[in-house]
């Protein structure tokens, strides 16, 4: 009973947080800007239990993540994979988020869905060799998703080198950040 | 009397002041200390109005950037001889020039003619003469090929003035928004002219052998294909748009087929388009990295970088066409690169006996361009800044142009096949990258 208890709280948490994410997206138009008018249905949404985001619900539902929801909120948000220097190798924190992006992309809700993985490199080296390298990081992601479960033929791995870089300058620390995988659900 | 000269000198820079409007400005950033002395006076003009080129001072530039002369300046003339009865080699042997150049333009129903006399002033003698004809959009072309006269009457070597480049410009604006464009213009970074512009990366550009049309990759879909375009009329068409890579396309030596990068089986190979057939052969097949195809110059084997070893390295590969345009290897690859932890973009000069490509050496944190010699093995070093790429040959072997980052703008820099000369091509506005030195114009 407590425990059931502890799992509501934390859902309304995890629905509140995701609530809040939804409307932090937009900018307040001058109508939301003004005083909430408190209606009766309002007072019965109040009453409902709270959902957590379907995303997360399918995934939980999957039963193949073993984390809490906020744990699988941040995961499956996590679209962004670094790497090392002239290496396609993801990591254990990699592995980690994309076990729930595969629960997610195979389940009933995600599994019509189809991505694309970028892949990009830092400046160093030549820009046609980097667009191989960053098709290796691409494809390691790609590879590891189908090894969940995830047709392939349902994901396009697209390699933009260092064409586009998250920072254009000339440091370890551009480097390090440009170095990426990127998974963009369409 | 010099005081008339110093005047007429002054009409000149303000016309040709005017008329320059170039985007790429050649600097000379080392230049070479056993230069010889050249005079080029200015040329002469019959035809009404005012000649909308300055012959003499295109000439003058081209000798000067190839970096084996120093050009008298028009100010320390003391005459402006037209033609040659005007040459009084006893005021150019003071003057310290060791060659003369004068010409003459004429005008005659729309036709342009530009004659030209080369003299040794030491040896007191006319050692050249000739002209060519062509309409007022073809006077710098006619003005280049005297400068590659000139060039290869001195020195023995052909010219590689009348020629021109391929480069792309990226403008960044924010982490969303990059103005991309392929352009081209002549190898004295004059005249520039758009290819193709758009909002998402353009790449490795390459020309077709006769200089009529280029490729390039485009990522305008949103993913890379392959193009070719006409550069005169802008007509253009798309090569390959397969699922993974398309990129790296270089024309064959007779311009027949085209050699490129796919991963459309699962893995970045090398590919051979052949125009004729439409026919695509695999010619790699490793399931490391192939990548950064070029021709040696027999059209019989291709070099391209691998990672085969471990490392990115740069291997040769033996070929052989079929009738119904199928192209197959011949042997195994041949490792070419041995030295340090990256060797990769070669390109294979003109007598195919060595290699320019992007070298990393052990232990080293730069990418610079180096040249490889074939028969020796040995590598030289030819630049020395922290990131350089996409080294490319003048037609002739003598100079080549490659890309520069890790400063502010990326820019192109020129340098002699000896590393004695180097030049910057910073851009006026983003980074200038990816160049291709193109065939030598014909004069038609």
């Amino acid at each position: 009973m407590q425990i059931a208890n502890v799992v509501k709280a934390a859902s309304m948490a995890v629905a509140a947080l995701w609530l809040a994410g939804c409307a932090s997206k937009k900018e307040p138009t001058t109508a939301e800007i003004q005083p909430p008018v408190v209606t009766v249905e309002e007072e019965v949404l109040v009453e409902v239990q709270p959902v957590l985001d379907p995303a997360v619900q399918a995934v939980i539902d999957s039963g193949r993540i073993d984390e809490s929801p906020e744990e699988i909120q941040e995961l499956l948000e996590k679209n962004t994979y670094f790497f090392p220097f002239d290496s396609a190798r993801l990591d254990n924190d990699a592995y980690k988020a994309l076990d729930v992006h595969a629960a997610y992309l195979t389940s009933d809700m995600g599994y019509m869905k189809n991505i694309v993985i970028q892949g990009h490199t830092d400046e160093r080296g030549t820009r046609t060799y980097n667009l191989a390298l960053g098709e290796r990081r691409g494809k390691a992601v790609m590879d590891y998703l189908a090894a969940k479960g995830v047709a392939a033929n349902r994901i396009e791995v697209i390699s933009f080198g260092f064409e586009k870089p998250l920072d254009p300058e000339h440091s370890e620390s551009a480097w390090s950040l440009n170095r990426r995988a990127v998974i963009v659900t369409e | 009397m010099r005081h008339l000269f110093k005047t007429c000198l002054l009409f000149y820079c303000l016309l040709w002041g005017m008329s320059a409007q170039a985007e790429l400005v050649i600097e000379v950033t080392q230049g070479n200390d056993q230069a010889v002395s050249m005079a080029v006076s200015p040329f002469s003009w019959t035809g009404g109005k005012v000649l909308p080129e300055d012959p003499a001072a295109i000439i003058d530039n081209d000798l000067k950037l190839s970096g084996l002369f120093k050009a008298l300046p028009r100010t320390s003339m003391l005459s402006f001889p037209a033609s040659e009865p005007e040459v009084y080699y006893r005021d150019w042997r003071l003057l310290g020039a060791s060659y003369l150049v004068t010409g003459q333009v004429t005008l005659r129903d729309k036709a342009y003619t530009m004659n030209y006399q080369l003299y040794d002033v030491v040896r007191g003698k006319r050692i050249a003469k000739g002209g060519f004809t062509g309409n007022s959009a073809q006077l710098r072309e006619m003005a280049h090929r005297i400068s590659d006269v000139v060039y290869e009457k001195i020195t023995g070597l052909k010219g590689d003035f009348s020629t021109r480049i391929l480069y792309v410009t990226a403008q960044r604006h924010d982490a969303e928004r990059t103005d991309y464009q392929l352009n081209y213009a002549d190898a004295d970074g004059k005249r520039n002219r758009k290819v193709f512009s758009s909002s998402e990366p353009i790449l490795s550009p390459s020309w077709s052998p006769d200089g009529t049309r280029a490729t390039y990759v485009s990522f305008e879909q949103g993913r890379p294909a392959i193009y070719m375009q006409e550069l005169a009329t802008g007509i253009r068409k798309k090569l390959t748009g397969f699922k993974g890579l398309n990129n790296s396309p270089v024309w064959a030596p007779n311009g027949k087929s085209i050699a490129m990068v796919l991963s459309k089986d699962g893995n970045p190979d090398i590919y051979i388009l052949d125009l004729a057939t439409n026919k695509i052969s695999n010619v790699s097949t490793h399931y490391a990295i192939d990548t950064e195809p070029d021709w040696m110059p027999d059209g019989n084997s291709i070099v391209f970088t691998s990672n085969r070893g471990g490392s990115p390295q740069v291997y040769q590969q033996e070929l052989s066409r079929k009738s119904d345009g199928e192209f197959i290897t011949t042997g195994k690859p041949r490792r070419l690169t041995f030295e340090g932890r990256f060797n990769a973009r070669a390109k294979v000069f003109p007598d195919g006996k060595s290699l320019a490509l992007v070298h990393k050496g052990e232990g080293a944190a730069d990418f610079n361009i180096a040249v490889l010699d074939l028969d020796t093995d040995r590598l030289r070093l030819l630049t020395s800044s922290r990131l350089e790429d996409s080294p490319s040959i003048a037609p002739g072997g003598r100079r080549l142009i490659y890309s520069v980052q890790g400063g502010k703008n990326g820019e192109l820099g020129i340098v002699s096949a000896d590393g004695r000369v180097k030049q910057r091509l910073p851009s006026a506005k983003g980074d200038v990258r990816e160049p291709a030195w193109g065939p030598a114009i014909e004069l038609r």
